[in-house]
């Protein structure tokens, strides 16, 4: 007997779910647009009055790409996980879940996974066509190992940005109201992961301290291999970093899930 | 005309019971109190790091310095804050109201439907770090742009504020009443909130395209740019006065929509 086919079976759940909101997605898509137009104004009214060519580190084109590609990347990775779980956590639901022969974390992690598919697949056919139309106009060659590079990039992300949601989302069993909070700890999340602007423009300190953070590996760190900005021994290290904070963020959520259970009430439900 | 001043007043005081009304309601739920006030605080980090790209890379738009920016990026921050304390709460409740026909049970009270139901619930809370922030942005930059603080540039100020407000209640309400005629509006609520992010920046550094339409078809850029530019004795005398017409315009034009759309309403699984 194997133990996979339930969590085939919510992968599958999670695919449909994400079909039913189709309309929704499109309007998503749209809504997306438009911090990336006011940041390319921004950033072509930067780089246009001044002579030189680099601010931040990036040239022009790298930061004009940057910000499109962690646009597009944000929609992918964030998860309303963080949330989820919470509310499972505050409201009991997180009852039903204990008394199947199941593991939580299992059956989220591939719910997660098969929402996403619909979503991870139309975004990357939308990122490709726009890294092939930009590369072109700023003469931003892009080799295929990047290409390539970059899809294992996001797929790792995708799980680390799952555990990082995963584990904050054990606050909850702390929490006695949770309403507003993991609105709160998603932004503050997506601006350390450089979803707003990269990292090197919080300044020299923040940005080596989150050197030492996991989540400039799930916007910033994609972004970055699609730009052409990274060598390529520096997207071997990105990548093995990932690994490395994905496992340790598995065990970090481990150790805070085994605590927060000592405080689990189960109330409702 | 007396009958007229009574009415106002009338509501006035109802206005003042909302007020009273929605702080014993937040001071009940103090720790949600502050959890809104933690979130907003998150926001506006996140655009606080416009405000820290504008000084590091010295951004100019046209001949505005980043001083002048300073006060354009503040006034949107306050206008944020007023939106989020004023209007939200009101604009999101509304789509619920007509799906679960509860606005059946509004319907019947003495008072305009459409006041009540936009205005009943203001947020005391979330807007004080906007609005704190933003006034500290629009001080530090008006002291270092020297323009002079006379009773006329104070009066331009907020006469173009209040316009702004005016103009942000009339646009931003659109997407809540056409939840008369579609179930689901969020996709478009998501929609107006990233344009109104599009007054994050003065409106000169968009093409004269965008201008236009946020100018005069949908004059989203009125709100946040016509204080700072009046102030500046940067704004046309035609301007001047499209500022002053386009929220009595507004006001006309949704109050249309609203009685069409309560027509369409059909007090669903009341």
């Amino acid at each position: 007997m194997s133990i996979y086919p339930k969590y085939i079976r919510v992968f599958k759940l999670g695919v449909q779910a994400s079909m039913e909101y189709r309309l929704d997605f499109a309007l998503s898509l749209i809504s997306a647009f438009f911090p990336i137009m006011i940041q390319y104004y921004i950033w072509t009214a930067v780089y246009g009055r001044s002579g030189s060519g680099q601010f931040f580190g990036y040239t022009y084109g790298e930061m004009i790409l940057y910000t499109i590609v962690a646009a597009i990347v944000t929609k992918i990775v964030t998860t309303n996980m963080d949330h989820v779980i919470a509310s499972d956590i505050k409201d009991g639901a997180l009852n039903k879940y204990l008394v199947q022969p199941a593991n939580y974390f299992g059956l989220k992690l591939f719910t997660m996974l098969g929402q996403k598919l619909f979503f991870f697949t139309v975004m990357l056919a939308v990122l490709f066509l726009v890294i092939f139309y930009f590369g072109n106009r700023y003469a931003i060659h892009i080799p295929l190992e990047n290409l390539v590079c970059f899809v294992a990039a996001m797929a790792l992300s995708l799980i680390l940005n799952f555990l990082i949601s995963y584990t904050i989302a054990a606050i909850a069993f702390w929490l006695s109201e949770i309403s507003y909070f993991f609105e709160m700890t998603g932004l503050l999340v997506i601006i350390l992961s450089g979803g707003v602007f990269p990292i090197e423009v919080f300044g020299q300190t923040v940005s080596s301290l989150l050197n030492y953070l996991p989540f400039k590996y799930t916007i910033y760190f994609p972004s970055n291999v699609i730009n052409g900005k990274l060598m390529s021994s520096e997207i071997t290290e990105g990548l093995l970093m990932q690994i490395f904070w994905i496992g340790f963020m598995f065990l970090v959520s481990k150790l805070v899930w085994r605590i927060g259970f000592k405080k689990y009430l189960g109330l409702g439900g | 005309m007396k009958t007229r001043l009574g009415t106002l007043k009338t509501y006035g005081i109802i206005y003042l019971q909302f007020i009273k009304n929605c702080f014993i309601a937040q001071m009940e739920y103090r720790t949600n109190f502050i959890l809104g006030i933690a979130v907003e605080i998150a926001y506006l980090l996140s655009k606080l790091l416009y405000v820290v790209v504008v000084y590091k890379s010295d951004l100019h738009i046209g001949d505005i310095p980043p001083d002048g920016i300073l006060m354009f990026v503040g006034t949107y921050t306050m206008m944020t804050g007023l939106y989020s304390g004023l209007f939200f709460t009101n604009f999101v409740r509304i789509s619920d109201y007509v799906r679960t026909g509860e606005l059946d049970l509004l319907m019947v009270k003495p008072i305009s439907l459409q006041f009540m139901v936009s205005l009943r619930y203001i947020d005391l809370g979330m807007p004080i770090p906007n609005l704190a922030a933003g006034i500290t942005m629009v001080s530090i930059g008006w002291s270092a742009l020297g323009i002079p603080v006379t009773a006329y540039h104070l009066f331009l100020f907020v006469l173009y504020l209040l316009s702004a407000l005016v103009i942000t209640y009339c646009l931003m309400i659109i997407p809540a009443i056409l939840s008369f005629w579609f179930v689901n509006t969020g996709g478009l609520a998501g929609i107006f909130y990233a344009i109104w992010d599009a007054n994050n920046m003065p409106m000169p550094i968009y093409p004269r395209l965008i201008q236009r339409i946020g100018v005069y078809v949908l004059p989203f850029l009125v709100i946040t740019n016509f204080a700072p530019l009046s102030v500046m004795e940067r704004l046309d005398g035609g301007l001047m006065l499209w500022g002053a017409i386009v929220p009595i315009l507004l006001l006309v034009c949704v109050r249309l929509i609203w009685r069409k759309a309560i027509k369409n309403y059909s007090s669903a699984s009341g």
